[in-house]
């Protein structure tokens, strides 16, 4: 029993590092690159991205056993659509301003792979806790780098974390002189380039994918 | 139980996922929306105060402080059918934009001369006179235009001589993000005050060219790259508004005012 839930647990721990959705599986990249120009809406994306995940992993499981075959996809949309348009209206009313950043990067949450791999992969075939569970784990792998990226970006490009100085920058009286391009989207391709190189280094030879990730890594390739 | 795949299940499971997923949107949208246009009050008087020169766009304005610097905002309501100020209408409720959808309140523009493509334009044009520290006085009109996706929203400042631009801000717009929404980047804001607006023969020639265009230099600010249709609406919108049809008559009259005290 116990070691059965240690396999378990294991497994489905997989996506925050060893099956990353950004980092394994390369999936959800132009939000990552668009939203992580600094801390703050990287986290509320991260927050988003991760209530979306949940919410569209737990309804598709809920139908899975009664939605037919040919409008499966269409359906799952509509759930993820809604899904969307449901933490957009609420980003615009209580955080007006990083909606404002964020600006149209919440509702291309339609459009991220992560969230359709994850309903065909995985709530298709899985009960409803499991499924809302994989959606937090992804959501949290998916949260991991862009909390990482959105980190080192805005201290190297504004020499502050979360709008709070903390390298003293030269227009200030400091010493630290913020580095421009990590205010660009080129530079978040670097830092999530070196993060793929580093994790696949780290775990030494890679072992095949498994295949449900191959199938999400199939669905798309625009997000 | 019907099969998996008739199209009875098929038109059930459609019609439920539909019918739950609009009822969830729309009680979202419903709840929110009275915060959301609370918000949307905030952002467009924090962007009178921006234009006005009294407070600094960078800066976040608590609702109580916005409120505060009201007071040194003059508010105005030029009648178009008499041509003179009136004190028929409550500038502090007047909505213009209520007003100018509303058929009884306005009239319709004649396509050649709907430069800013609005349609219609209401009878009642409000605007601001700030008269902080006296010499400073600036006069702040509402503009707004048909842009790349929706229409842009803002408010446009002008100096006490009625020539030159004072300040502008932009608080609503659709235009696309990373490109059109450039319009509200402070660096291209910051280049709009000091440019001139009227010719000689009182013809609105302020335009948005790049650096290289040596035609009227004083009345130039750097176009947007990338951003014709937005940077071509603006200006539209500022030949407009500040043209024959809208708010030109207002400021001559105020013109006049300051001449004879």
């Amino acid at each position: 029993m116990m070691a059965n839930i240690r396999v378990h647990g294991r497994r489905i721990l997989r996506p925050i590092v060893d099956d990353n959705p950004i980092t394994v599986q390369i999936l959800g990249l132009c939000s990552a690159l668009a939203v992580t120009s600094a801390l703050l809406p990287a986290l509320i994306m991260s927050v988003a991205v991760t209530a979306v995940l949940m919410f569209s992993n737990a309804a598709v499981s809920l139908l899975r056993h009664i939605m037919p075959r040919s409008i499966r996809l269409i359906v799952e949309m509509t759930l993820i659509a809604s899904a969307v348009i449901v933490v957009d209206q609420l980003l615009r009313a209580f955080v007006p301003d990083v909606a404002a950043v964020l600006s149209v990067f919440v509702g291309l949450i339609v459009t991220n792979c992560i969230v359709l791999g994850r309903a065909e992969s995985y709530a298709m075939h899985n009960g409803v806790f499991a499924s809302l569970l994989d959606g937090l784990i992804n959501g949290l792998g998916y949260s991991a780098v862009l909390i990482l990226v959105g980190t080192v970006r805005e201290l190297l490009g504004s020499g502050s974390l979360l709008g709070r100085p903390v390298l003293p920058t030269l227009a200030d009286g400091g010493w630290y002189r913020p580095n421009e391009l990590m205010l660009l989207a080129p530079s978040a391709f670097f830092i999530i380039g070196l993060l793929i190189w580093a994790v696949h280094a780290l775990r030494g030879k890679q072992r095949r994918e498994p295949a449900p990730s191959r199938q999400a890594a199939k669905l798309g390739q625009t997000g | 139980m019907a099969r998996r795949e008739s199209p009875l299940r098929t038109l059930t499971v459609a019609a439920g996922v539909a019918l739950f997923c609009s009822l969830l949107v729309s009680t979202v949208v419903y709840w929110l929306r009275p915060m959301q246009l609370a918000y949307a009050d905030i952002e467009r008087n924090f962007a009178i105060l921006v234009a006005a020169g009294l407070a600094p766009r960078d800066e976040s304005l608590g609702d109580r402080e916005i409120v505060a610097r009201f007071v040194d905002l003059e508010p105005r309501i030029f009648d178009r059918e008499t041509q003179s100020f009136t004190s028929s209408i409550d500038p502090i409720t007047y909505e213009y934009r209520a007003a100018a959808a509303d058929p009884g309140r306005s009239t319709p523009l004649p396509a050649d001369r709907d430069l800013a493509g609005i349609g219609t334009l209401a009878r009642y044009l409000p605007l601001y006179v700030s008269s902080s520290g006296g010499s400073a006085r600036r006069i702040v009109i509402p503009i707004y235009g048909r842009g790349m996706w929706s229409t842009i929203h803002g408010y446009l400042s002008l100096n006490a001589d009625l020539q030159t631009i004072a300040g502008i801000s932009f608080y609503e717009h659709g235009e696309t993000p990373g490109i059109g929404d450039r319009i509200q980047s402070p660096d291209w804001l910051g280049q709009w005050p000091g440019t001139r607006i009227y010719a000689m023969d009182d013809s609105v020639q302020i335009h948005f060219a790049p650096p290289s265009s040596n035609l009227l230099p004083d009345y130039r600010i750097d176009s947007i790259t990338g951003a014709t249709v937005t940077v071509a609406a603006v200006e539209r919108m500022l030949r407009f508004w500040l043209g024959p049809d809208g708010y030109r008559p207002a400021l001559q009259l105020i013109a006049a005012e300051g001449a004879t005290p």
